[in-house]
């Protein structure tokens, strides 16, 4: 229990420090940009409250409960100061409350400064310097936010909500670079940056939460999309390498014997296609997780797939549906989950991958309301957190859940 | 939670009925057809620099892409609301995409910091006065004007 909570404090402290990093370089630009005279700003809010339903299996929160689960919250504010042409300030506080994976204590989800260096009417280009949200696929920039989200939930294969600390953001520098060609456009992101690491990563990649943590983390991205002119079609491709070290309290070292890291490196292909009353998007992932020096007790290396398939349909300017195909594979060459259930201990193999079948409803009155309802049909646990559901072996393969959502902005 | 396996399919059964009807209720076009009669024409605050813009330069410039005139001075986009006439008019016969595609860019761009949402007004007169009175603005209307403090852009 005492390992737990040094775990736990540590890694309040480490987040500190880095937030208070970055509010004194980014308060220190913001010196310098106010003695620009065309100073401008603005800020937007949202708030989104869920309720799940579901049948044996808990997601965000006790949801296998008569009265379902009202764990699932959003609260955000964000606004930017144009400083200079130039020169513009960009932040969002986010509290999120999801089941026993983010606590709804509010969250500085990013904070940069953003420097444009070319302007011209066939190129742009600029330099991100604080807390950026990761180009990572179509949606993961706007994960968290109702309106952005193909769905009430994120496809949880490429989504996945068990290891956000890994996908979310990171504390570092970003460049980008727009260009219209006669063929379409293309826009490309590259981002390095340190992680933020904590107790749900080390749940996820280290099999449990040690006394002994993860050091400087850092993140690798690149993505491309290309959107051809004339035609209907986005095209996205990332590229992502992570490193994380880990390093052994002494009492770790009977299980990890000296301190290691580990690696995940993804790829994400992403295709969209939009009619007007008809859109159709599917994006695949394939990632490897190594884990070096650390010891009999972890695997080389594991390869993940997962990909989604989801058809919109709007029916008028308001009322929409959508129906999608979602499935994950933790490990390729054990796609059952047989070999994992061979492990004292480890509970059913169905914690290995998923299967999703959903059905959505969407009805946006007016610019600022969105309403949801969403069926789930899921064979196979994968994506379920081990927080909201303790016991592996009373985890059921097959499960369902209704969710509705209730989001307004302003 | 379900107390027997007959109320979660009595759940769903409703659920699946439920969606039906709003097919069924629902599916007629979501958009009438524009007015193909007038062209939407684009104009500009008598500020900006460039009268000739082309339509994939249009296209970065209300997709919230590019952001700055060839002066440096700042680009204003202004719309009318997603679901008006001449908003769907321009979007899709000028800019080439659909509305709810502009939408998706914008709050793409609001809620990561990496862009924002044009200003938005509800009339065409409100339109015409805001193009008029704001530095650096850019909009669309369908009916001719000569109004002081806008020019039309020429589309090459």
């Amino acid at each position: 229990m005492l390992s737990v909570h040094s775990t736990a404090h540590k890694h309040t402290l480490h987040k500190m420090t880095a937030m208070l990093k970055l509010s004194v370089l980014l308060l220190g630009l913001l010196g310098y940009g106010q003695a620009s005279a065309e100073m401008r700003g603005s800020w937007n809010g949202f708030v989104s409250q869920g309720w799940i339903l579901s049948d044996h299996n808990n997601f965000y929160g006790d949801s296998d409960g008569t009265r379902g689960s009202f764990d699932y919250r959003e609260l955000g504010l964000n606004g930017f100061i144009q400083a200079t042409p130039q020169l513009k300030f960009n932040a969002q506080i986010l509290s999120r409350l999801a089941g026993a994976t983010s606590d709804g204590d509010p969250d500085l989800d990013y904070l940069f400064a953003d420097w444009s260096l070319l302007q011209q009417t066939d190129q742009q280009a600029g330099l991100r310097l604080g807390r950026i949200k990761n180009a990572y696929g179509f949606f993961n920039e706007t994960r968290d936010i109702a309106f952005t989200r193909p769905g009430i939930i994120m496809p949880q294969s490429i989504y996945f909500d068990q290891v956000r600390e890994l996908l979310l953001s990171s504390d570092g520098i970003a460049l980008y670079y727009r260009k219209n060609t006669d063929q379409g456009q293309w826009l490309v992101d590259a981002q390095y940056g340190q992680l933020q690491t904590g107790s749900s990563t080390e749940a996820i990649l280290m099999g449990r939460t040690w006394a002994g943590s993860f050091g400087d983390s850092t993140v690798k991205l690149a993505r491309v999309i290309f959107e051809p002119n004339g035609e209907r079609w986005r095209f996205g491709f990332t590229g992502l390498d992570s490193s994380l070290p880990f390093s052994p309290a002494p009492a770790d070292l009977a299980f990890i014997p000296t301190a290691g890291k580990v690696t995940v490196q993804m790829a994400i292909v992403s295709a969209q296609y939009n009619q007007e009353y008809w859109s159709f998007t599917t994006e695949a992932l394939q990632g490897k997780t190594r884990w070096h020096n650390l010891g009999p007790i972890f695997a080389d290396a594991k390869t993940m797939r997962s990909f989604y398939l989801q058809l919109d349909h709007r029916l008028s300017h308001q009322w929409q549906l959508m129906l999608r195909y979602d499935q994950q594979q933790l490990d390729k060459d054990d796609p059952q989950g047989k070999a994992f259930s061979q492990r004292p201990g480890a509970g059913p193999g169905h914690q290995q991958y998923s299967r999703d079948w959903a059905l959505g409803l969407r009805y946006q009155p007016d610019s600022q309301w969105d309403l949801g309802a969403e069926l789930h049909q899921t064979e196979g646990t994968s994506w379920l957190f081990k927080q909201d559901n303790p016991d592996p072996t009373k985890l059921k393969k097959h499960w369902q859940m209704l969710i509705l959502q209730a989001a307004y902005r302003f | 939670m379900f107390t027997s396996p007959f109320q979660y399919r009595h759940v769903l059964s409703t659920t699946y009925i439920l969606l039906c009807v709003a097919l069924l209720r629902f599916s007629t076009p979501a958009v009438a057809a524009p007015p193909q009669t007038e062209a939407v024409r684009v104009y500009i605050n008598a500020s900006v620099p460039s009268q000739q813009l082309s339509d994939a330069v249009l296209r970065s410039i209300f997709s919230m892409r590019l952001t700055a005139w060839p002066d440096g001075s700042q680009i204003r986009v202004v719309v009318l609301n997603d679901a008006h006439p001449v908003h769907r008019q321009f979007s899709k016969s000028v800019l080439g995409i659909f509305p709810y595609q502009l939408r998706q860019m914008w709050d793409r761009g609001v809620f990561s910091g990496t862009g924002e949402a044009p200003i938005e007004v509800p009339t065409e007169q409100d339109m015409l006065e805001t193009l008029a009175t704001t530095p650096g603005a850019i909009g669309y209307l369908l009916q001719p004007s000569t109004t002081e403090g806008i020019e039309l852009v020429e589309r090459p």
